[in-house]
């Protein structure tokens, strides 16, 4: 009989949710091992909740299957370090539905990211950040500006000291 | 071919498609009409349309042809004169706004999660995962982008070997891709060993079962 996790979202929703499922979500893991099944999320609000559970749904059958020995030490390597490198998920189809699951304009997709991090999902996290950076990767900073309304607040003279000072990243790209 | 949408988030949920072909001055127009009406009502929060607003602003200029030039001028709609110039000084009236009536107001865009609203943990995390060639670009975005850069580079791309995204080009030597800095062989040393010479003094160690 599977276990349910009641998570109640910033603006006061409830969602029952499998154990396996929650149990993503390495902070929603602690908190059940030490207190109730009951757990406030008061800064997510529902609308992200909703999709950072399905979410968690989809993945939930792939993590139930035991870790192997190999990936198990890299999941104990990466959590070690505080940058961890993410281990691309292998089934194709799921990879589908992670791409269909991040068409998303920015806004959303930052409100995921910090929802994802607050939970420490660690493949949500790495699948919302890659995506960010996809969309930030072989642009030119104009670019970068427009896409995510970036204002330019250095003044000239600030701008030519930092090109001065970071030289070798404006050596031959 | 310009494809917009804009959703406005009203009382009555009306939403509003535009397809448009025509240049892009009529497009500004037809933006700075909507835009006025909504903050001339200004009830709910509309989230949507500001970022929106400038992301197709974005794009509207991109898929402009090369031939055609943004003009600057001015139109009165309604009691306002707007001055509509070229989209991409949208983004400076963007961030230095401070009436609600102008377009792309900043407080709506401030809370719907702008890039550098992030935690910087997280937006350092975001920039680890982009390319060495990256990184120029984003050092001069802004303060907080170039904080964020400096620390990813000391963390991350200091213990990294750039990706070459160069195709790999065959040079006179035949060699596929030189390296930077390598040093110029003139002459690629041959082995002076041979099989046959070595055959005397060497012994096997572990006979296997399959002879060659």
């Amino acid at each position: 009989m599977a276990k349910m996790i009641k998570l109640v979202s910033g603006d006061g929703a409830e969602f029952e949710v499998e154990e396996e499922v929650a149990f993503q979500s390495k902070i929603i893991k602690d908190i059940v091992a030490d207190a109730d099944d009951v757990i406030p999320l008061p800064t997510v609000s529902s609308k992200v909740l909703i999709q950072v559970i399905e979410y968690c749904r989809k993945h939930a059958a792939v993590n139930s299957f035991p870790l192997s020995p190999s990936s198990s030490a890299a999941a104990a390597a990466s959590s070690s370090s505080s940058i961890s490198y993410s281990k691309p998920v292998s089934d194709p189809a799921l990879r589908a539905w992670d791409n269909e699951f991040v068409k998303l304009n920015n806004s959303s997709l930052f409100d995921i990211v910090i929802a994802a991090n607050y939970l420490d999902i660690e493949e949500l996290v790495d699948l919302v950040l890659e995506t960010v950076a996809d969309r930030i990767k072989g642009k030119q900073a104009q670019e970068i500006r427009r896409q995510f309304n970036i204002e330019n607040d250095f003044t000239p003279e600030e701008e030519e000291a930092l090109r001065r000072e970071n030289s070798w990243a404006f050596q031959n790209n | 071919m310009i494809y917009l949408g804009l959703v406005v988030n009203k009382d009555s949920g009306r939403s509003l498609y535009l397809k448009s072909y025509i240049s892009s001055s009529w497009l500004l127009v037809y933006i700075a009409r909507i835009e006025t009406k909504m903050s001339a009502r200004d009830s709910q929060e509309a989230e949507s349309p500001s970022p929106v607003c400038s992301n197709y602003l974005g794009s509207a200029e991109e898929s402009i042809p090369a031939g055609v030039k943004f003009v600057r001028s001015t139109s009165t709609l309604g009691r306002k004169r707007v001055v509509l110039s070229k989209s991409a000084d949208f983004s400076p009236h963007c961030g230095s706004s401070s009436s609600p009536k102008k377009l792309c107001r900043r407080s709506t865009m401030e809370r719907s999660n702008h890039l550098e609203a992030l935690p910087l943990d997280v937006l350092v995390k975001i920039l680890c995962k982009v390319d060495h060639s990256d990184l120029s670009q984003l050092l001069l975005l802004s303060k907080t982008l170039s904080q964020a850069t400096s620390i990813a580079k000391e963390m991350h791309f200091a213990f990294a070997t750039p990706i070459s995204n160069r195709v790999s080009k065959e040079d006179a030597d035949g060699h596929e891709e030189e390296a930077p800095n390598a040093p110029i062989r003139h002459r690629v040393t041959r082995s002076r060993l041979s099989a046959l010479s070595l055959s005397s003094i060497t012994a096997v160690l572990f006979p296997s079962r399959v002879d060659q």
